[in-house]
């Protein structure tokens, strides 16, 4: 796959080469929000420059498993009934289905291959209540707009002859599936450099200072790489957006956590489906090089230095309990390799997306928990910063809507 | 209290050794050792269903060392755990599986890591070819099988072991017909300088004559300042193509020549095996004479990391000799740490005496090394042998030129591995890794001991699903909605 990165132009992909001293937009963080923001503001003619602090991609973009997870998940439930939260799960339901469509159509748009396929996924139940649950949420899901099945007993290992025999059910949702989160953001910024987009790694944001003078309002920008001046300035920092806003004056309480995941050996190609639980903490996959991928919110040691996450024995061995029981010939296969990344998100679990009404001129965009929506908040993020009169975004995601502050 | 006072990650020589020290002074010993039978490489013993006559001459001093240091162990009280593979180690932890079975947790006190090398791969065209083999893998299946891997078969590589590994195969009836040795052929100056290190080094000094004389005797035709620049052949090796090279190994245009042959051994040494002591988190640095990224040790072998030591090859590739020393020293401190005031078995007068005797031996088999260094320096152009089309990732048959590509976007293995896969196959990186190090440093300039190695992560080893679920790791708090955790 890696291979399309020719395509472009046969330049080189000079990242480390002099710092812009001027743009009009600065983009902060080269993950999939800000790369998609620079290939849409580019696309609309704004001379935009991204900035990472490392290497693109190397966060949360490119070290989550690339799922496209549209069926209300264990996480999203504030109780084991999912109708408390109905207004919340049908907006984020319906979100979802447009985001999958985004990636689709930027496929198509950026004439690469992002990866994108929708295999399919399954939501499995151990339990009768498990079982309550999916009947619940599957109305939630088709009143959304959302198509999925419930799957029972001999129609249920039909579909799926791998699952263990004694699931009581599973929600079949066709259209979830997956990207490439290794190549995605690479190649959007191939494409975004079409459009004139700059990108400049290794270099980290150390002060941001909003000017006033007989220029007009600009932001000063001070990196480890030099100074830039930037008329517009957008944080996607993803998990470490809170310091870039410290350092505008802006309170931005995010929140961030390791997660687990486990890779197997290759294998056979048995699984198609996407496979997911209720009530477990599980994702499964298996990948087009026939390795099995195996997650679901599993913590990684909450270590933020030196910028990754060590994993815990404890999350290996429990991921694995749960994916041997759901599909039993997992056992015989082998753990080859674990990483762990990072997860970012707001306390009220919803985007942040918008301008600051405090701070004019500054952005701020996180999807909060996803991969899945980064290109979609990217998009709503840069229609309004290249048309003052678009409004798409929801007010739920206000920049500054007054989050409260996490106590950990 | 934990489970042992002292765990032996690794049952070759330096493992033995110290196990043998601890368990003796009365402390209570593990030894992990991954394969059936210990001894590790130098003195691996034969397979499984082979008998073999203790009397038997042709065996070979290696093997009757071993065979006695081996019987030490076992008579001196440690746990001895064959077939034992660790999968993972934390703070005094470690993780392991027993013939496979359910992966187990140990504690212990005090940790000594004796987990030896591998060979240095060395990547070029033709490298993956059947036929191609490394000197170690070679090697084991002689020592443990008596299995032969070729009719005509070339030895390209460097250092003592290029002497070595010729011989003993000869020895074992494989048909050698070349020997291509990167370094210099040795001058009067550095036989000299040899003769004058052998103080302490006389058994090494006779084991070097006596390779030559088989080297001689089975007519093994030896090349100096050649490397094997091309292996060809169709589905298997037919032809190696080897030039001339400099100081620095880096090949000569218009040298090249060509032998018949259906089998490669390459010997180009071998660099620590340092996952384990990665994951214990201990520091590392380069030493390129000591076969590269080498764990940061004290003069008694303690790493950075509390409460583990490292030795022998898997702290700096040294040999037996200095593996068996440092494995005396690390049990001596890790009594003397346990037991500040001696033990029944050993007194503190006694430890502070061993520590210094064998700290003496080091620096006598340093000597002789030193006196080789001219004829053995590994030289960088090894590395510069693959062409773009060269498979550097065999796990995940990643070629050159894609690693260039990924380059571009950042100069880091972190990053070159997610937008390539090189390293993220079966052996986990232990043969790319340290090619691509090196490509980052000729194409982003950084000096190899400023390039980060990919973030270590167990398992050590593979190991099934199975034995590694616990189903008693679901407890509340790993199981807790996301929104009640932040509350």
């Amino acid at each position: 796959m890696i291979e399309q990165l020719l395509e472009s132009d046969n330049q080189k992909f000079d990242y480390l080469a002099p710092l812009p001293t001027e743009t009009d937009i600065l983009v902060i963080g080269g993950g999939i929000v800000g790369s998609s923001l620079a290939y849409f503001l580019g696309r609309g003619g704004a001379h935009t420059l991204l900035i990472d602090r490392g290497e693109i991609n190397r966060e949360a973009s490119g070290t989550n498993a690339g799922s496209f997870h549209f069926q209300i998940a264990l996480h999203q439930l504030t109780s084991s009934d999912a109708a408390d939260d109905v207004d919340r799960l049908l907006t984020e339901v319906r979100l979802h289905t447009e985001a999958a469509d985004l990636w689709k159509d930027m496929e198509t748009e950026l004439r690469v291959d992002l990866g994108v396929h929708e295999t399919g996924g399954l939501m499995v139940a151990e339990t009768d209540e498990e079982l309550a649950l999916l009947y619940t949420k599957q109305k939630i899901e088709a009143a959304a707009g959302l198509e999925t099945h419930v799957l029972t007993g001999n129609e249920l290992m039909d579909f799926a002859p791998y699952l263990a025999p004694d699931l009581k059910g599973a929600t079949l949702c066709p259209r979830e599936g997956h990207a490439n989160p290794l190549l995605a953001v690479p190649l959007i910024l191939m494409r975004a450099r079409e459009y004139g987009v700059e990108v400049r790694t290794q270099a980290a944001v150390t002060s941001i200072e909003k000017i006033h003078d007989n220029t007009g309002s600009w932001f000063k920008v001070e990196t480890s790489r030099g100074v830039v001046r930037a008329k517009r300035v957008v944080n996607a920092a993803g998990a470490w957006a809170e310091k870039i806003s410290e350092l505008v004056g802006h309170s931005l309480p995010t929140h961030s956590e390791g997660l687990h995941v486990n890779v197997t050996e290759p294998r056979e190609h048995v699984l198609t489906p996407m496979l997911q639980h209720i009530g477990r903490r599980l994702t499964l996959k298996q990948t087009a090089n026939g390795t099995f991928i195996i997650g679901g919110g599993w913590p990684a040691r909450p270590e933020l230095q030196p910028r990754r996450y060590s994993n815990f024995w404890g999350s290996a061995a429990g991921n694995a309990a749960v994916a041997v029981r759901v599909m039993p010939e997992l056992a015989d296969v082998r753990l080859i390799r674990t990483w762990s990344g990072v997860m970012a998100f707001m306390n009220d679990l919803s985007p942040i997306v918008g301008e600051s009404r405090a701070i004019p001129g500054y952005h701020v965009c996180i999807a909060t928990t996803g991969f899945t929506l980064g290109p979609m908040m990217a998009q709503l993020l840069a229609e309004s910063m290249l048309d003052a009169n678009s409004d798409r975004i929801p007010l739920e995601y206000a920049v500054d809507r007054g989050l409260s502050v996490f106590s950990r | 209290m934990t489970d042992v006072d002292v765990a032996v990650i690794g049952g070759g020589p330096g493992g033995l050794a110290a196990a043998i020290v601890a368990s003796n002074a009365g402390l209570r010993v593990a030894i992990l050792e991954e394969r059936a039978t210990l001894g590790g490489q130098i003195y691996k013993r034969m397979g499984k269903g082979f008998h073999v006559d203790a009397q038997d001459a042709r065996m070979g001093s290696d093997y009757n060392k071993g065979a006695k240091l081996i019987a030490a162990a076992e008579s001196s009280g440690a746990n001895i755990m064959t077939d034992c593979t660790v999968i993972s180690v934390d703070s005094h932890t470690i993780m392991y599986s027993l013939a496979g079975e359910h992966v187990k947790e140990m504690s212990a006190a005090k940790v000594i890591v004796s987990a030896g090398a591998a060979d240095r791969a060395v990547s070029f065209p033709g490298w993956t070819l059947p036929g191609v083999i490394t000197a170690g893998g070679a090697q084991s299946l002689a020592k443990s099988q008596r299995i032969s891997f070729g009719s005509r078969v070339v030895f390209a590589g460097s250092g003592p072991l290029a002497l070595a590994f010729p011989a003993q195969l000869a020895h074992l009836g494989i048909n050698v017909i070349s020997l291509l040795e990167a370094g210099p052929a040795p001058r009067a100056g550095d036989l000299w300088k040899v003769a004058k290190a052998y103080r302490g080094n006389l058994h090494l000094l006779r084991d070097a004559a006596k390779y030559r004389a088989q080297i001689f005797k089975h007519r093994i035709d030896v090349n100096y300042r050649r490397i094997v620049v091309r292996a060809e052949g169709h589905e298997r090796v037919e032809r190696v193509i080897h030039a001339a090279v400099d100081s620095d190994w880096n090949p000569i245009p218009g040298t090249e020549k060509s032998i018949e042959a259906d089998a490669l051994c390459l010997g180009y040494g071998f660099v620590p095996s340092i996952e384990t002591l990665r994951l214990f988190g201990c520091e590392f640095t380069v030493n390129e004479d000591l076969g590269g990224p080498c764990v940061v040790i004290d003069e008694e072998c303690r790493t950075t990391a509390p409460d583990v030591w490292a030795v022998g090859d898997g702290a700096g590739v040294e040999g037996v000799y200095v593996a068996m020393s440092q494995g005396k020293i690390a049990a001596l401190s890790a009594i003397h740490e346990l037991r500040p005031n001696g033990t029944e078995g050993i007194t503190v007068r006694e430890i502070n005496e061993g520590i210094a005797r064998e700290r003496k031996k080091i620096t006598q088999k340093r000597a002789l090394v030193g006196a080789t260094k001219r004829m053995y320096k590994f030289g960088e152009g090894a590395y510069r042998l693959a062409t773009p089309d060269t498979i550097i990732c065999r796990c995940e048959s990643v070629t050159l030129d894609n690693i260039d590509l990924a380059m571009q976007f950042g100069a880091d293995t972190n990053s070159i591995k997610a937008m390539t896969r090189a390293g993220m196959g079966l052996c986990q990186g232990r043969n790319c890794q340290r090619q691509i190090v090196h490509r980052i440093h000729e194409n982003a300039g950084i000096p190899v001991d400023q390039i980060a190695l990919s973030t270590p992560r167990f398992p050590l080893r593979p190991v099934t699903l199975g034995s590694v679920a616990d189903a008693s790791v679901e407890s509340d708090k790993f199981f807790t909605p996301v929104e009640e955790a932040q509350s």
